[in-house]
Formats: C-alpha cells, structure tokens, sequence
C-alpha cells in the first residue's frame, strides 16, 4: 500500500483550524447573497440546517476513519471497492478539488480587482496567487496547517472586528420575515445545498496524518460546528446590516460591509487593511484545496511523490480558472444559486456521497459474509 | 553560484513589480472630488454633474488659509448621460483623473429628485469608488447653485457641511442619510426615505435687524413654518449661506414634499434618531410667555402594531424627558406639583405635533417615511405572505394612536425664577 510522505504529520489544533478556514472562507464571496436570494431573510436558516446536515453526512466518513485507521479516503475506496471502483472515485475526489480551487481562485481573484486592484489583468493575479500555492503544495501539509494554525486566530479575531464594527449598523428588523420563503423551501434548499459544507471531505484526506489518532473523530465534529457558526454568523450579520433585498443583489456583501466600517472621524475607510484578512484567508483555503487536488491525483494513481505533480496541475488550475467568460459567470458556477447547479450538485455527491456509498459497501461485505476477496 | 543569480533575478524583478504596474495612481494626478451635486440635464434625460474637486495647494498648510483665503476648490459642471460620463468629460478640461475616493457629499437638485432617483441609483451603487457612507442632500434650486455657496467659516465647503451634518444631533431638525441608509429603506416595502434638505439662505447683516430677532425667528417659537428664516427677497449682492430647512420626503424614488424643521423633529423622534433640541411652549397659566426647555430622547419610543378586521392600527408611545431652560413668565414650575402638570403640557404639545406630521404624511405624501413598516413586517413568517399584503398601499389608512409622556427632571442651576417684586 502507497504510503504518504511517512515525514508529515499534523497536530489536531493545526487540522482543526486548516479545515475551518477552508470551510469558511466562502463567506468572503458571494456565499452571503447566495444564502439571501435562496432564504430572504432566513438564509441563515438554511446554512445552520446545511450544516447540520452535514454532520450527519461526516458520520459516515469518520465512520470510515474509524475502521480503516491511518488510511486517507481514496486508500479505504481502493480498498474496499476495489482497483478500477477505487480509481474512479480517487479520480472524482480529484475532479472535484480541481473544480473547487479553480472556481475559488477565480473568484478570490476577482474579489481583488473589485476591492483594490481595479486595472490589473486578472491572469496577472492568478499566476501570483498559483505561485503561492505551488510554493505551499511543496513545502507540504504539515507546514501549511503550522501557518494556519500560526494566522487563525487573527483572522478569526479580524473577522470578529469586522463584526463589532458593524453592531452599530445592525437592527434586527432585518431579520423578519422569520422564515423567509417559509418552512418547506427552506428545507428543501438546505438539503440541495449540502455542498456549503463539501471541502469537509479534505478531512478525510489529512485525518490520517494527524498524530493523535483517538481525536480524529471529534476534531471533525469541531471543524464543521466551528464552521457552521462562523457561516451562519456571517450569514446573519450580513442580513442584519443590509436587509435581504439589499444583500441579494452584492456582488460581495462583506467587502461592502468593511466599507462601511467607521468609528468616529478617525476610524474609516479601512477596507484595505481587510483586504489583506481575505488574502490570507484565501491563501490558506486555497492551498488546502490545491494540496488536495494534488494529494488525491497521487493517491488515486499510486505516485509515491506527490511533488512533481503540482506544476502540471497548477497549470490545469489556472486553465480552469479563466474558463468561465464573465465574473457572473464564475458566481453562477461555483456557488450556488436557486437552483443548484451541476458542479454544486456535484460537490454533494463527492463530498458526502462518496463516503455513504463506501461505508455502505464496508458495512454490506461485513454482515453479507466475505463474498469478494479482501 | 546559481543561487546568487537566482536572488539577484529576484531582486531585479521586484523593483519592477514594486512599482505596482497597473493599478498604480500618482497622488498629483488625481482630481479629488470633495462634493458631488447632480441635476436634472437640460434634455430632462440626462444629467448635469457638477463636481467641487480640491486644489491641493491651496487645501494644504494651515497657516497658509485663514478666513478670506482662497476657496481651495473648484467646481466644474458638465451635462452627460450618466454621471460616469461627465466624469470622462470633466477630465477633457480637467488635467487630474477626477476620482471618487475622497468623496463624502452628494447633493441632488430637487428637481431630479422629484423626477425619480430611480435612474441614478443603480449608477450610484455600482461603481466602486462610490462608497455606501456618503451622506446624500436634496436641495431647493440647482445644486450646482449650493455648492458654489462659499461658507464664511470654513475654508472648504465640504468640510463645512460636514460639521454641520454633525450638528443633527444637537438640533434634531434635519437627518443625516447616507447613501447605505438610503438604500436599505430603498426596496425594503417597510419604510420610505427621506433626505436632509438644503436650501440658500440669506444672512440677515449689519445694523437693520437687531441679532435677537434673527434669533428668535430662526430658533423657535414652536411655528409651524421653518422657512420664515430663509428671505424670501434675494438680492444678487449679498452673499448667501447654505442652510437646511427640513427634510425631502420621498415616495418610491421620487420626492413628493417636504418636512420643515420641527416635523422633521418629529420623524427623528418615531425613527429614534432624535437626541436633543431646545424648544418652547406657551406658558399654559400666563398667555403670552413662553416656556423654553430641552427636549431629551432618552428611551426609544415604542411602536405596538395590531391588525383587527383588515385595518392597521398602531400606538405609539413616547417617554420624553425635559430639562427647563427658562420660564418667562414668573411662575415657579420648580415644584413637583407643577413639575407634572407642564410636562403633561409639553407632552399634548409634542402629541399635536406628531399627529399633525403623521397626518400629512398619510393625508399629503401617502408615504410611511416613519417605519411603522418595520412593525408590520415583524408579523408575517413568510416574505411572500408580507410582499402580498404590500404595505405602502395600506399605509394611508392605519390608524395611529400616539401617547406621549413627558418628565420634567432638571430645571438648570436655578429653582424660583428671579422675581419682580
């Protein structure tokens, strides 16, 4: 069995905080809208019932953890499923972290023209950015998550400044309707929407490098409780401070929420200093993304190296990432409006439906008997 | 060997990128625009822009401008088809980039506000420079007439609006909205807008009308009309002074009136937005006199909303409080006893008041700049069900309860007023 760079391994703290800023560095997008146009004034309804959802969803992937210790997702599908089956999924873990890093870059990419970079050509802020991320996918997951763990704090203690900032602006007036479209629409979208919570699956690539191996479970049972409330804080702040009809229609609602950050004469116009929240927000989402991109085509093919890979793949990441025409284009295609579209119907399935079908066939070779060769 | 070439590639390439290659602006050729103030174009279509862009030599040392000094900005106009475009036609004149960041002031011609805003909101929101805390006015006349009022007390007249802006919460008598608040009352069905008012006023000078007068008539008296300070006869050599008279009261996005100052205390106070302001009552045991005492909001008002066989009903209840600034009339209302019985007074005042501004708005304008919306919309679960019942239609004909309490709880530095025995 192929075995990872056996030198890497995480701490629980580094995995935990990598994965939250993962998860939640959407909100720095269109994520905030996105929720708005699907739930009105209730979009935040729809985040918290995502997310739990998702962990229901996680249970089947720490399930997996669990039986198969020390191994990653694509190891337990080649082993349980077999050679061609575990191929086909490494490959679809694969497809699916591409798609994410490019779509994310793309959008990163554009949320730095609107904020600060108006004239610059947008390829020109790609190739920086890919620059850092190859830098990251070589120096490995260990040193990124130590950097993430190192930067979470702050971000978080930036974001919840973001936040105080914006009491003043607050009424929760905002906040009615309750429900929204109401109950059922609610439901529905949540459930369509689990992909708000899909790059939960890197975990199942990292777990097996974490050093404390009893953790493993509950680490992920924080990451996504930690990402739902930053999600969903987001969610309603943003509703809060704009009403939905207003929210709705923001290309990126916290970028225009740090604009309107103001503390007297002194305290204002200080968008630029969270610029720099975001940049690094999105570097360390982006890398984790990248790294599993990387991770997961050398696993699923049994490249003991994953290194060699990341340049080749980088260039297929900024290829993907200039695919979409416009940057509405690139909104609709990576998030997720009314109805979900077929890249975000697709990270529900990789992300949680993969880990279902497998621990269905694990649990089915276990009671049926050993029908198939172990 | 290699490395040291690698390093020194690396060292060469950043004093490249260093420069910031595309999105590199050089301060001195910039354009800052202080204020901006739009009109209705001269083909009713389009749009007359006039920008106050500073004069950085002349804005910069502080020993440089006294009182009398160099305006420190210009101003150009130029009619186009959107404001974006008047900014390319600026600059064919105009050798600095005009550029919005400095901006803080934007000042509507009354005549295109009642035209419809509609048009200019979307070119308002969605150009980046523009920031969602500029502070947005409508004006008697053409604003390209107010901006080019030089203030007397400020060198730079955007500065000059600025604190004067400030002042709302001392006076009470005109909002302060920007262009965030505008928007968020813009589409919500729960509220209309309404905007700070401007309007040229004409100082009253020199020795033919005595400084008290001025005073009176400006502060107070408890008249319903607001304009009488602005003169009504203007004459061209007199230098004129910018001064708000109130507030644009808007329906959708088209102003439909206006508010003088004292309803405009009035919308502040049931939009919770009111601090402080000195007013009068006539003395109610001694006709002719005048009580004079400062109003406080220290508590929110309440707004109750009940919707009983299809009609809106709504009580508003007001704790007020009053410091006594003076009592001309002699009488000791430093009793509490008395105490009681003149804030039962100012509290009738208060409620005529309030009814009145109610009154007009549902009677006048047909539009809820109070936010009695915001109640109703607490009430329904589903934005569908509230977009149904669309409020703006219904607000004509709520019925609003208003109770308004006043406690008198200071009365200065002084108890018996003086006597004249």
């Amino acid at each position: 069995m192929t075995k990872m760079s056996s030198e890497e391994k995480i701490g629980h703290h580094e995995a935990l905080s990598l994965l939250v800023i993962i998860l939640s560095a959407k909100v720095f997008l269109s994520f905030p809208r996105n929720m708005a146009l699907l739930g009105d004034a209730a979009g935040w309804i729809i985040v918290f019932l995502a997310g739990i959802y998702s962990l229901v969803g996680y249970f089947f992937l720490s399930a997996l953890l669990k039986k198969y210790p020390g191994k990653n997702i694509i190891q337990i599908a080649h082993q349980v499923s077999g050679g061609i089956c575990g191929k086909l999924i490494g490959a679809a873990l694969f497809l699916f972290f591409l798609m994410t890093t490019s779509l994310y870059l793309r959008q990163f990419a554009e949320s730095f023209i609107l904020a600060i970079l108006p004239r610059t050509p947008i390829s020109v802020i790609t190739i920086l950015f890919l620059i850092l991320l190859v830098y990251t996918a070589l120096l490995g997951v260990e040193t990124l998550s130590r950097v993430a763990w190192l930067l979470g704090p702050y971000l978080l203690i930036a974001l919840i400044i973001i936040f105080l900032f914006s009491l003043p602006q607050m009424t929760f007036d905002h906040l009615v309707p309750v429900l929204g479209p109401g109950p059922v629409p609610l439901i529905k979208y949540s459930l369509t929407h689990l992909s708000l919570f899909s790059e939960i699956i890197l975990f199942g690539i990292i777990a097996p490098l974490i050093r404390s191996r009893e953790k493993i479970n509950r680490i992920g049972l924080y990451i996504l409780g930690v990402a739902v409330v930053i999600n969903t804080g987001v969610t309603i702040l943003t509703t809060a401070v704009f009403n939905y009809v207003e929210t709705q229609k923001m290309v990126f609602p916290v970028f225009q929420l740090t604009r309107l950050v103001a503390y007297g004469e002194f305290v204002q116009r200080v968008e630029a200093v969270f610029v720099f929240l975001w940049f690094f927000w999105a570097g360390i989402q982006l890398s984790g993304l990248f790294y599993g991109a990387v991770t997961s085509f050398a696993q699923t093919f049994r490249i003991k190296n994953y290194r060699p890979l990341t340049l080749p793949i980088a260039v297929l990441t900024f290829t993907i990432s200039l695919i979409p025409a416009s940057m509405t284009e690139t909104v609709e295609l990576g998030d997720y409006t009314t109805s979900p579209s077929l890249i975000s119907n697709y990270y529900s399935i990789a992300a949680f439906g993969i880990p279902f079908l497998l621990w269905l066939i694990a649990f089915a070779k276990k009671h049926l008997g050993g029908v198939t060769n172990d | 060997m290699i490395k040291r070439v690698i390093v020194i590639g690396l060292l060469i390439m950043i004093t490249f990128l260093a420069n910031g290659c595309w999105d590199r602006r050089e301060l001195e050729s910039l354009g800052l625009v202080q204020a901006l103030g739009l009109d209705l174009g001269p083909d009713q279509k389009g749009v007359t822009v006039t920008t106050m862009i500073a004069i950085p030599s002349e804005l910069g040392g502080e020993e440089g401008g006294g009182a009398g000094g160099k305006p420190g900005v210009f101003l150009i106009s130029m009619d186009a088809p959107s404001i974006y475009e008047a900014f390319n036609l600026i600059n064919t004149t105009v050798n600095r980039e005009i550029t919005l960041i400095q901006n803080r002031l934007l000042i509507i011609g009354e005549e295109l506000a009642r035209h419809g805003a509609n048009k200019w909101i979307d070119n308002l929101i969605r150009y980046r420079e523009m920031r969602r805390t500029l502070l947005l006015f409508v004006c008697k006349g053409t604003a390209a007439e107010i901006l080019h009022v030089q203030p007397q007390l400020e060198n730079k007249p955007s500065e000059y609006v600025n604190a004067l802006v400030a002042l709302s919460r001392r006076t009470g008598m005109y909002p302060t909205v920007t262009l965030n608040d505008f928007l968020k009352h813009y589409e919500a069905f729960a509220q209309e807008n309404y905007l700070p008012l401007l309007d040229k006023y004409q100082r009253k000078e020199g020795p033919e009308t005595p400084p008290a007068e001025n005073q009176a008539q400006s502060g107070g008296g408890g008249s319903e009309s607001g304009t009488e300070g602005a003169s009504p006869e203007k004459k061209p050599q007199k230098q004129d002074d910018v001064r708000f008279i109130g507030s644009a009261i808007f329906k959708k996005d088209r102003m439909v009136g206006t508010f003088d100052i004292y309803e405009t205390q009035i919308l502040l106070l049931l939009n919770d937005e009111f601090k402080e302001a000195m007013l009068t009552v006539e003395d109610p045991l001694k006709k002719g006199n005048y009580v004079v005492f400062k109003l406080l909001a220290t508590a929110p008002g309440e707004i109750q909303y009940r919707r009983q066989k299809k009609v809106d009903q709504f009580s508003v209840q007001l704790k007020l409080e009053a410091d006594l600034l003076s009592i001309q009339s002699q009488i000791d209302y430093t009793q509490p006893k008395l105490e009681k019985f003149l804030g039962r007074v100012i509290a009738g005042e208060i409620k005529n008041r309030v009814e009145k501004a109610i009154k007009k708005a549902q009677q006048e304008y047909n539009s809820d700049v109070f936010g009695f919306g915001k109640k109703v919309r607490r009430t329904f679960i589903t934005s569908g069900d509230y977009e149904k019942y669309y409020w703006p239609g219904k607000f004509k004909d709520a019925q609003v309860n208003v109770d308004v309490k006043v406690d008198l709880r200071r009365v200065g530095v002084q108890f018996q007023p003086p006597e004249n025995r």
